[in-house]
């Protein structure tokens, strides 16, 4: 199997990490000998903020009141991820990015530069009812209300644009499935769209 | 006079590295316990290819051609910069980017982020003609650049200036969140130093 990227992407509660890690997991089976590098971008914001500095300081206050992060520094998060780790011969995975329309260009920069063909974008959709759901249940420190429904905002504004780049774009694979299936069913609607072969 | 944030911009050979040195020394004497960050994008990439990894390599390769760097690539070189040194009470000069309309897209995200005052834009404008005697003079000095040496990636540069780099300039000639001053950069150094001086103390 040659080197595949992955972009998972959708509202924020509609299951992406969950089924990166899936998919990651069955990769692991079928081409066990090829690394894997998984890049998590909302992960390293919330390291960010940890760091005592202007950039931390202001991440957090951000992450605090539901505010979507500037695009230079989600462009900085994931550069840097891949000049530590990219060797060129790995799967790549990504989740929570883009989240606006020059990140996605930036991204669309960065493959064409590593020679990425054909990078797979997975969009698993789910109506902002059902994400709105989720995120209460899922109960994590950014999660209050009124960050959540900033959250469920931005997307429709902000984030679609992004995605439709790639959705409109002859250089990327795009697929769409159901986020509001039972898990499994979602993973399997994945396995069956992205046809990949040795 | 606040922590201010300057951008400098212009073709190959239009004497933004001069211009930005004498900018330092104006501020280093006028304000000197305001400490000032200073962004060299160029500088930066040359200090990056000698880490010498995967990414490094590519890059310098492309460099060796005269081609453009990847946007998300002169992103992170400015951007490190600043998450890492940026504790708010310095002045910040960035030298060399943006080069297209999606990098100022991006930078225009940093300004507000930071809290910084309304940014200047300092354009300094040269003729194709004179940047392309300016680039060949510069080769001829000892230590030139070696994309500097070839005549095709010269022209080719040239190009890529008036198709990329333009449009990523008037991003900031319309825009009222910056001050926008545009400098005739084919006259002597010391005027040009002293009308960046005016334009910025008005």
């Amino acid at each position: 199997m040659k080197p595949h990227t992955f972009l998972f992407v959708g509202r924020s509660g509609c299951g992406k990490g969950t089924q990166k890690a899936l998919l990651t997991s069955y990769l692991s089976q079928e081409d066990p000998t090829r690394r894997q590098f998984l890049l998590s971008t909302g992960d390293a914001f919330r390291e960010l903020m940890e760091r005592d500095s202007l950039t931390g300081r202001t991440v957090k206050e951000y992450l605090d009141h539901g505010r979507l992060m500037p695009v230079f520094l989600a462009v900085w998060i994931w550069s840097g991820a891949f000049i530590e780790n990219i060797r060129g011969d790995e799967h790549i995975f990504i989740d929570g990015a883009p989240r606006l329309l020059p990140e996605a260009e930036a991204f669309d920069s960065a493959f064409k530069f590593y020679g990425r063909e054909m990078p797979h974008v997975i969009l698993v959709n789910v109506s902002k009812d059902a994400a709105r759901e989720r995120l209460m249940k899922r109960g994590r420190s950014d999660d209050d209300a009124e960050a959540i429904e900033r959250r469920l905002d931005w997307y429709d504004t902000l984030t679609r644009p992004a995605l439709d780049f790639f959705k409109d774009n002859l250089d990327y694979h795009f697929i769409e499935v159901d986020g509001e299936q039972p898990v499994e069913a979602v993973h399997e609607d994945i396995l069956s769209r992205l046809k990949l072969t040795r | 006079m606040k922590p201010e944030t300057f951008i400098f911009l212009g073709p190959s050979g239009c004497g933004k590295g001069t211009q930005v040195a004498l900018l330092k020394t104006y501020l280093e004497t006028h304000m000197p316990s305001t400490a000032i960050i200073s962004i060299d994008v160029g500088s930066l990439f040359r200090d990056f290819w000698q880490k010498g990894g995967y990414t490094e390599k590519l890059s310098q390769a492309i460099n060796a051609r005269g081609g453009l760097q990847p946007a998300f690539l002169q992103v992170y070189q400015w951007a490190n910069v600043l998450v890492g040194a940026l504790e708010g009470r310095e002045h910040i000069i960035i030298d060399g980017t943006p080069r297209r309309l999606v990098d100022a897209h991006i930078m225009d995200s940093v300004f507000p982020f930071f809290m910084r005052e309304k940014p200047y834009f300092i354009f300094l404008n040269i003729s194709r003609d004179t940047a392309r005697k300016r680039i060949i003079e510069r080769a001829r000095t000892a230590g030139g650049r070696p994309e500097d040496r070839d005549q095709a990636l010269i022209e080719s540069r040239l190009d890529w200036y008036d198709t990329y780099v333009v449009p990523a300039i008037d991003f900031f000639r319309d825009n009222a969140r910056y001050h926008f001053i545009e400098i005739n950069g084919d006259q002597p150094i010391e005027k040009v130093h002293e009308d960046i001086i005016a334009a910025i103390s008005t």
